[in-house]
């Protein structure tokens, strides 16, 4: 028989040394074998079952547990920093005769890619003293943090979320490493990390662009609007003109489905969900006015809960290829919620239960609601319930369906809750206190953290996130009494655009789709609408062309692509020479544009500490781009990079952004969260015949960016500096003095 | 990545008692186990309702879980095993494994049937119809990778009974093929 190539493992390779008939067959189950990762949606839920299960029977079975003795003191050998760099590390040693090791472990530790709105986890094996270990923290670039406790675990929440795209180091100095019993430990805790490169923050500032929308048709006061994936926005109580609309009327339970009728058969008078077509198309009437719409993740079927005379409700889905309506069940009261848990099935909250029906046409309860509990708000593609508390007082329970735990949302008005169409993160309205204050968090981890709004003082609601929950929608009502729609990136709060009169937000379940209410002057009328880029179209004064060069350019340097690094190149640039390697992550900190067509950049380029090496190597780099010779692209053609070093502590400048949107305004985001106070002095403007410009500067805490306003604009490039008088809030001076160049 | 034994021996002690403890369990044994499950039933929606079996097995039992000495991960392979005996259990019955192995060609070289896809579910079907044991010592082997004696730790046996096992696993799969040996399976 012949050979197998290919690796085999040294173990079998040796058992088999004598056997080749043998070592083919391992060869050929070693090939073949089914490798898969599992989808991380089902691992998260999963876990999501188990720790509520945990929960629950740990409840029963603690009544039969004893505590064990107290652990002995700690003494040890240890020496120099301990980094948590694998997910668990023993700390130190304790004497021969009580064998009492103390562990740690981060949730964090050694990773690259947190989520910038994940907490900070240092569980210990045994129990701390809580004061001691918090004021031992010291987090690199600074952050504002809350501690709190669960048992042995250390939970550290940053008040303003992590920044994107950032090597943090976490320590914990070794005298406040105490136990209970007072012992402390031999070594510091570092532990290092890097965050997720999602889209920076955007700027502070103080005119976001308006949401660009396109009227769509009238609807009745009060509607709501759902996205499609591709676009489509149906509402669910719409009025249209009887000629511009295709009429599907509505079905009876006698008649499990009904086809499209033709055109012009409903009346303006007649509310109903009404589909408007991503393509622009003929609206399409899909039945009466429904309490709920909810569209499934293939965007393929619209599900709709509509009234029935007898005071319960049809749960009934339509096609969107014009396949007709089909009625999938019924409900005994009204249907307050729908959510689509896949695209087979869907879950529903009526007055008395929650339940699931598939698409043919299986229902069953999921879970029987108290007796004069609240009403169902909203329920999540994750199996997760929002219960609004009885009466109006505000408030409610936040509900793992499938293991019947909950938890308590504060000050939840009417609407003020949402999913994100993963069902992976929910945002309220915080409506209990002086204030309104929104609010997001893992559906999961009761770890609350706080959004700053375009206007913390003007009352907010109608809440919506899209769906990774990296962006919100919500609306402000003005002392005037007009509603502000505003859609914002998470977890900065930076507003992307505004609309003056919208209301009643929503995300398309994947894609970049938005729809919302308008009010206008002859009533209210569903909008399609287009949320601006997040990140390019606001930060950089250059050629979209160019931009997208150096965005390419940067994150090939990360990959060490040296084809990518080629392509981008102009001729005689030998760019994969130039950047360090083993990069893990770069970010672009300034762009500007010369009147010579000529595009220049400045980026830091990183490597993220280690357990060997516990500080960040950095290297900056400063690239020139120029337009390709057939006038299509922009080509780097020159780069000056420095050798890698270690970064220095304090804050860093990470991007510098220019807008003329109302006025001349410079944008100066950091990494770390600074004392307000030293802002203003440190930022300077000259002209580029070097004379000082009059500046006002604003810092907004939450997004960790001043804003400087010109008060006029003087001919040319400009100069913005930083100096080192700027502090951090542990009074750290900015790394380096910096200084760029911008252009408006 | 192993945690260390000291600290996994505290981490269960610690998980009967709180749920976050078994959280980390589950977030160290995750991926191990559900690729384990995979290997064995090779459907997505299987190997999702058996990992969720494993792992709440787990969460039911560890209250009554005491340490043999052996890795924790033993535990968690010893319950997957079952599980999936069980999943294939009330699926089919065992002759239909034997069928689905039956149907190969044993005219053909293995060399050829490697390029068909198909043809190596197959191959990893006959492992199925294998005695428990050399099952999971293949499994372990040429499914996890793992080392002899790690192998050995999980299974609660010494490095040489594992080599046994596999051997005879690996003739047998050739018998199920219909790949004739000339090594002789001692009794």
């Amino acid at each position: 028989m012949p050979r197998l190539d290919g690796w085999l493992d040294p173990e079998l390779e040796d058992l088999f040394r004598d056997q080749p008939e043998l070592a083919d067959t391992a060869r050929l189950l070693h090939t073949s074998r089914p490798l898969a990762e599992a989808d991380p949606h089902f691992r998260h839920q999963l876990r999501g079952h188990l720790m509520a299960e945990a929960e629950r029977s740990l409840r029963r079975r603690r009544a039969w547990w004893r505590v064990g003795p107290a652990h002995a003191a700690w003494s040890g050998a240890a020496v120099g920093v301990v980094a948590v760099a694998a997910a668990v590390v023993s700390l130190l040693f304790g004497h021969t005769q009580d064998h009492q090791n103390l562990f740690a472990s981060s949730n964090v530790a050694a990773q690259h890619a947190v989520s910038p709105a994940d907490v900070i986890t240092v569980a210990f094996n045994q129990p701390m003293n809580h004061q001691a270990v918090e004021k031992g923290v010291h987090i690199q670039p600074a952050t504002t943090v809350n501690y709190s406790w669960r048992g042995n675990k250390l939970v550290i929440t940053p008040v303003h979320h992590l920044v994107g795209n950032t090597p943090y180091t976490v320590t914990i100095a070794q005298p406040s490493i105490r136990a209970s019993s007072g012992a402390t430990a031999a070594a510091p805790i570092q532990i290092t990390f890097g965050t997720a490169p999602t889209p920076p923050p955007g700027p502070s500032t103080p005119i976001p662009p308006r949401l660009a929308a396109a009227a769509l048709g009238s609807a009745e006061t009060g509607a709501s609007v759902v996205v499609a994936p591709d676009g489509a926005v149906a509402v669910s109580s719409g009025l249209l003109p009887a000629a511009t609309v295709e009429a599907s009327p509505p079905p009876r339970p006698s008649s499990p489905s009904a086809s499209p009728a033709a055109a012009g058969q409903l009346g303006v008078s007649i509310p109903a969900v009404i589909d408007f077509p991503a393509g622009g198309g003929a609206p399409v009437v899909r039945g009466p006015s429904a309490t709920a719409l909810a569209f499934a993740p293939a965007g393929s079927l619209l599900a709709m809960a509509v009234p029935n005379p007898d005071g319960g409700s049809l749960i009934e889905v339509a096609a969107s290829n014009g396949g007709g309506t089909t009625v999938l069940g019924q409900a005994a009261t009204t249907v307050t919620a729908l959510a689509w848990t896949s695209n087979e099935r869907l879950i529903f909250a009526d007055g008395d239960a929650i339940k699931s029906v598939q698409l043919s046409g299986h229902q069953r309860i999921l879970l029987t609601l108290p007796t004069a509990s609240g009403e169902v708000d909203a329920l999540s593609s994750s199996g997760y319930a929002f219960v609004a508390a009885p009466g109006s007082t505000g408030g409610g329970q936040l509900l793992n369906i499938a293991a019947g735990t909950s938890r308590l949302l504060s000050g939840v008005t009417a609407g003020g809750v949402a999913f994100s169409a993963d069902g992976r993160t929910v945002a309220w309205i915080d409506a209990g206190g002086a204030g309104s204050r929104l609010v997001t968090e893992p559906v999961d981890r009761d770890t609350p953290a706080s959004v700053s709004t375009l206007d913390p003082s003007a009352p907010t609601s109608d809440v919506a996130l899209n769906v990774d929950g990296t962006e919100v929608a919500y609306v402000l009502s003005a002392s005037t009494g007009a509603a502000q729609l505003v859609v914002a990136q998470l977890p900065s709060g930076a507003p992307l655009a505004v609309s003056p009169a919208g209301s009643a937000p929503a995300f398309a379940p994947s894609g970049g789709g938005f729809g919302f209410i308008a009010s206008t002057p002859s009533g209210a009328q569903v909008e399609r609408g287009m949320i601006p880029g997040s990140s390019a179209a606001a930060r950089l004064a250059a050629p979209a062309a160019a931009s997208s060069t150096l965005d390419a350019f940067v994150d090939a340097q990360v990959r060490g692509d040296r084809k990518a690094l080629t392509a981008l190149s102009g001729p005689g640039v030998d760019a994969s020479a130039r950047a360090p390697h083993r990069l893990s992550r770069a970010y672009i900190v300034s762009v500007s544009a010369s009147s010579d067509g000529t595009v220049n950049a400045t980026v830091e380029l990183i490597v993220d500490p280690t357990g060997h090496h516990s500080t960040a190597s950095v290297a900056d780099e400063r690239l020139a781009l120029s337009p390709s010779t057939d006038g299509s692209t922009y080509l780097v053609v020159d780069i000056d990079t420095t050798s890698l070093h270690d970064q220095s502590s304090g804050p860093h400048v990470v991007r510098v952004s220019s807008s003329a949107t109302g006025a001349f305004t410079l944008q100066i985001s950091f990494d770390s969260d600074l004392d307000a106070s030293s802002v203003p002095g440190a930022i300077s403007v000259t002209s580029a015949s070097g004379v000082a410009t009059p500046i006002s500067t604003t810092y907004d805490t939450s997004s960790r960016t001043a804003t400087v306003t010109l008060a006029s604009l003087p001919a040319g490039p400009l100069r913005v500096a930083v100096s080192t008088a700027l502090r951090d809030i542990d009074g750290q001076a900015l790394a380096a003095a910096f200084s760029a160049t911008v252009a408006f | 990545m192993s945690l260390p034994r000291a600290y996994e021996e505290q981490l269960v002690e610690r998980a009967k008692s709180d749920a976050d403890a078994f959280g980390e369990l589950y977030d160290h044994y995750f991926s191990q186990i559900y690729r384990f499950v995979y290997s064995r039933v090779r459907d997505q929606d299987a190997a999702e309702d058996v990992t969720s079996e494993v792992f709440f097995k787990a969460l039911r039992a560890i209250g009554r879980y005491r340490s043999s000495g052996h890795p924790f991960s033993a535990w968690l392979y010893q319950i997957s095993v079952n599980a999936i005996y069980d999943h294939y259990r009330s699926r089919r019955p065992t002759s239909s494994l034997d069928g689905a192995v039956g149907v190969a060609d044993p005219a053909r070289p293995v060399v050829e049937r490697v390029v068909d896809s198909s043809e190596a579910e197959r191959v990893w079907a006959a492992i199925d119809s294998l005695p428990p044991q050399q099952r999971m010592a293949m499994t372990l082997k040429l499914g996890e990778d793992l080392k002899l004696a790690q192998i050995g730790r999980i299974m609660g046996k010494s490095e040489g009974a594992v080599k046994l096992l596999i051997h005879r696993g690996m003739i047998g799969v050739r018998q199920r093929l219909g790949i004739v040996t000339l090594v002789e399976e001692e009794a």
